[in-house]
């Protein structure tokens, strides 16, 4: 732990400060780090913003009591009153029904290459010329306007608790969304992400968001109806940024799920494997720990079209008698790293594939009519493409993607070979994903214009 | 450090603010308390502060930079001042009278000091009338909140204000055999716990209940193509916020989010022209009090006021902060707002409805021979220009001769905003408010709204779905 001797020494202090005022159980998290922004649009860099951060949670526990804190300070005074006003309440708190202690440490942990970058630690003046190159480089494909953010973080994260768990890992983000604006109606998107200031390529998110615009502008009439289509990789993002989040055992347990009683069913085809793996080296949601102090691990959410399991936390595991993933979340269980196997298509392939259908390269705003039957609609954006021969043929305007998540993981015809880390402005659970391209059969397609 | 030792520290950063066009401290205080019944049991207790300082520097762009740390403000000011020089928009703000005031909401039962076995009994009750009716899954959400904020700006400005909230959501899912059906329910408003009493939910969600039972068993498909709709308020509040109340925030039109939620399909030029019927007004009011998105004076420092976005059909205005009002050469309308102290101030609603008419609800149904009547929703999105728009319905009934016939299951409407507004020809008198957070910027900021309107009847619209 060399290094983070004075964050362990404060969440150690508050440990003690909490064991004082009569906690059974305590686990502190400690957050701390800069955080900087550029935001642009119109070709302009509208305003740049830095973030001195520092996120405190707490888990406090009394005879099978809990009590979640979440403060923005390292003040000792403000904790202990907060800690005072916690012990408190616990003693009005129903004892848990369902309970497990925190686990037992200390723990080895994996060590995982590459998840920091000091460069991002000051790197304000760097985003803006970051910035400007997404901008220069959408305006040469031809946009008329871009805009777009790039936000960065760098930080120490320690987590430590009564019952020996202290560890510590630095990790760094950086994000780029770049939105390419043609006319009104014709729009492209593409995003750049990494946890190295050096593994961003805005010069490429740029172009791609441009190209889009350019090609969107030739508008083709296309009615409602069930279409085969190429989802792209930011449409991919959230469609299984959500497919992941949804494995979420309390989201099963609160039927906010569609995967409730199907474990072990078949969910997809034999070729779709969605995996969590937090290990991958400088995966964008790669980690050593969860939040309740578990070394992290691999987990097969979907494995060759099988549901496998659940995410789970120590509570929620206790609930469904069985043991827990590492997801912790101290309220509520989530995938960190999740990634869909690649398969062996290339594009031209996939496009093959759908025939005449549908390239949609942007989903955004998902919302479910029911989470358990899994029906939802999305926003279509940013470039909803008309294919035939494998040709771009031209844009579609107006239509909605409304289908059932099941019906689209079970309809999957085809994965790409090459898979991209995702991160951008809308990811519905902000978890980040790495997937290829996925070629779905008869996806419906609704409209406003009947 | 103490509130008042953060508001002198502002004052005394405020005194030695470099020399630029433009320096605003804002001080932001939030405690939250969230409590969480999943099936009769607690699921969750979570409390929250969030404190810290935020500040905006304006010398060739605009510069923002924030910290928690009280002795870290000075360096938070240099922050700023460096990001402030490393923006390349050159952003104006309108020239406005600001004064010096402070405003809170009136609470009568304080959320904090009550004790938290009566507040698990509003829970319980709640639970119990769902959980008689034998309803599969029920999530009862109390979250409380206490929000202080003062602004000092080199203008002159210096507000503050303190709001409490409290807000209750129930959702409710049903499961027979392989069907299942779900039911959101979100009320909301600034003051204290005696809120709760007035929303009696425990009445509404019992009858929410058996609605969900019945509609699984006796519900029918829903009907396509064209015919009339009426909608309830619970519908045609959202429509108010998401078709009119986004699409008429200026900085939206202005494409500054356009990387994010997106631009809006209104104009700048299209002010004072005809967008709907002229039975429909819509209103963004944060002086409202007791409601969720209750404020008096904004996250600028400006003087709020009522705001009629459209006035009988017609574009009247659009919600403006100062650097938009600027760019519009006019003034602020006092809506800008900041969820925390490390987020910007942006342009946001605050109690967006749709003002109610005159004719009572049932008149209105009486007046449709064939259609249906779509009384609450479950999904709904809109594009990002916020023209194209879809709810579909969760309680929703067939109309035949003038009276509502049998249950429908999940009627599909997807409409342009255009459209919606044009094809109104009754507005009820049955103005109703549900609370919500409203998502926008980057890094997203959720702010507490109302949304709020009566029963409509729309003419001749499409039903679809697939």
């Amino acid at each position: 732990m060399a290094g983070y001797e004075e964050a362990l020494g404060f969440v150690e202090d508050v440990i003690s400060e909490a064991l004082c005022l009569g906690a059974d159980e305590v686990a502190v998290l400690l957050s701390e780090g800069p955080g900087s922004q550029v935001r642009f649009s119109n070709n302009r860099v509208d305003v740049v913003k830095t973030w001195i951060d520092v996120s405190l949670r707490i888990q406090v526990i009394w005879n099978r009591r809990i009590q979640t804190i979440f403060m923005s300070t390292k003040d000792l005074r403000s904790i202990r009153k907060q800690l005072g006003r916690t012990m408190k309440a616990l003693r009005s708190l129903p004892e848990r029904e369902v309970y497990s202690p925190l686990p037992e440490g200390p723990m080895d942990y994996p060590i995982i290459p590459d998840l920091y970058d000091s460069s991002l630690e000051d790197p304000s003046e760097k985003l803006v010329d970051l910035a400007h190159v997404a901008i220069d480089a959408a305006l040469a494909e031809g946009a008329r306007r871009a805009a777009g953010s790039v936000r960065s973080k760098a930080f120490t994260e320690c987590l430590a608790t009564t019952s020996g768990v202290k560890v510590c890992e630095r990790r760094s983000n950086v994000h780029l969304d770049v939105r390419a604006i043609r006319n009104s109606e014709a729009t492209g998107h593409s995003f750049s992400c990494s946890r190295r200031l050096s593994g961003l390529n805005p010069s490429k998110a740029g172009e791609e968001a441009g190209l889009d615009a350019k090609i969107s502008e030739k508008h083709i009439k296309l009615g409602p109806g069930r279409y085969n289509a190429l989802l792209w990789y930011s449409a991919v993002g959230n469609i299984v940024g959500v497919m992941g989040s949804l494995a979420s055992a309390l989201s099963v347990l609160s039927k906010m799920s569609p995967y409730g009683g199907k474990l072990n069913e078949r969910l997809a085809p034999e070729f779709f494997t969605l995996v969590d793996d937090p290990l991958k080296p400088g995966g964008y949601g790669s980690r050593s720990f969860d939040e309740e102090g578990f070394p992290t691990r691999r987990n097969f959410i979907v494995d060759r079209g099988i549901l496998r399991t659940y995410l789970h936390n120590r509570l929620t595991a206790k609930a469904m008698e069985t043991e827990t993933t590492s997801n912790a979340g101290w309220i509520n269980p989530t995938p960190w790293n999740p990634i869909l196997l690649p398969g062996d298509e290339s594009e031209e392939d996939l496009l093959s594939e759908i025939g005449k259908g549908l390239i949609v390269r942007n989903a955004t705003y998902l919302r479910f009519q029911d989470y358990v039957s899994g029906d939802f609609s999305a926003i279509v954006r940013d470039g909803l493409l008309f294919v035939e021969n494998e040709e771009v043929v031209g844009a579609v305007r107006g239509l909605r993607l409304s289908d059932n998540i099941l019906r689209m993981m079970s309809s999957v015809i085809g994965l790409g070979r090459n898979t991209r880390q995702i991160y951008h402005w809308w990811m519905e659970y902000g978890v980040p994903v790495e997937a290829p391209l996925i070629a779905v059969k008869d996806v419906g397609f609704t409209s406003a214009m009947i | 450090m103490s509130w008042s030792d953060l508001v002198s520290s502002a004052h005394r950063t405020l005194q030695k603010m470099p020399n630029v066009d433009y320096g605003e401290l804002r001080v932001h205080l939030t405690e939250e308390e969230f409590i969480w019944m999943r099936d009769g049991v607690l699921e969750t207790f979570s409390s929250s502060e969030s404190k810290g300082t935020a500040i905006r520097i304006l010398t060739t762009g605009m510069g923002f930079a924030s910290t928690a740390d009280p002795s870290k403000i000075d360096r938070a000011v240099e922050l700023a001042l460096k990001n402030s020089r490393a923006s390349d928009k050159n952003v104006c703000l309108s020239q406005e009278c600001f004064e010096k005031a402070s405003y809170s909401s009136r609470v009568l039962k304080d959320p904090f000091s009550t004790s938290f076995r009566e507040k698990m009994e509003v829970l319980r009750q709640v639970d119990s009338s769902a959980a008689d009716e034998d309803i599969s899954s029920r999530n009862i959400f109390l979250k409380l909140s206490r929000e202080k904020v003062l602004i000092l700006n080199t203008d002159g400005a210096e507000t503050s204000g303190e709001v409490t909230r409290v807000k209750l959501e129930v959702f409710l899912t049903h499961v027979s055999g392989s069907s299942s059906t779900q039911e959101m329910e979100s009320r909301g408003g600034s003051g204290g716990l005696e809120l709760i009493d007035e929303w009696n939910l425990p009445e509404l969600v019992r009858s929410l209940s058996k609605n969900m039972k019945e509609r699984l068993e006796k519900g029918v498909s829903a009907p396509r193509g064209k015919m009339d709709v009426v909608i309830g308020p619970y519908v045609s509040g959202l429509v108010a916020h998401e078709s009119v109340g986004h699409p008429y925030e200026a900085d939206r039109i202005l494409g500054r989010e356009a990387a994010q939620a997106g631009e809006s399909f209104v104009t700048p030029d299209m002010l004072g022209s005809n967008m709907g019927t002229g039975l429909i007004s819509v209103v963004d009011d944060p002086t409202i009090e007791g409601s969720y998105g209750f404020y008096l004076y904004d996250f600028e420092g400006v003087k709020t006021r009522r705001r009629v976005l459209m006035k009988n059909g017609v574009i009247n205005e659009f919600l403006h902060n100062r650097e938009t009002a600027s760019e519009f050469s006019t003034v602020s309308n006092g809506s800008a707002r900041a969820s925390a102290y490390n987020r910007e101030p942006i342009v946001r609603m605050a109690n967006t409805f749709i003002a109610p008419g005159d004719m009572d609800p049932g008149e209105i149904i009486e007046g449709v021979s064939e259609g249906i009547y779509m009384k609450r929703f479950m999904e709904w999105n809109i594009d990002d220009r916020r023209y194209n728009q879809r709810y579909v319905g969760s309680e929703a009934y067939l109309i035949r001769g003038g009276r509502i016939d049998s249950m429908i299951l999940r009627p599909v409407l997807e409409i342009t905003t255009p459209r919606f507004y044009s094809s109104v020809d009754a507005v009820g008198r049955d103005l109703e408010f549900q609370a919500a957070t409203c998502g926008k910027g980057d890094p997203m900021q959720g702010v507490p709204v109302w949304t709020g309107g009566p029963t409509l009847r729309l003419r001749g619209v499409g039903l679809g779905g697939i």
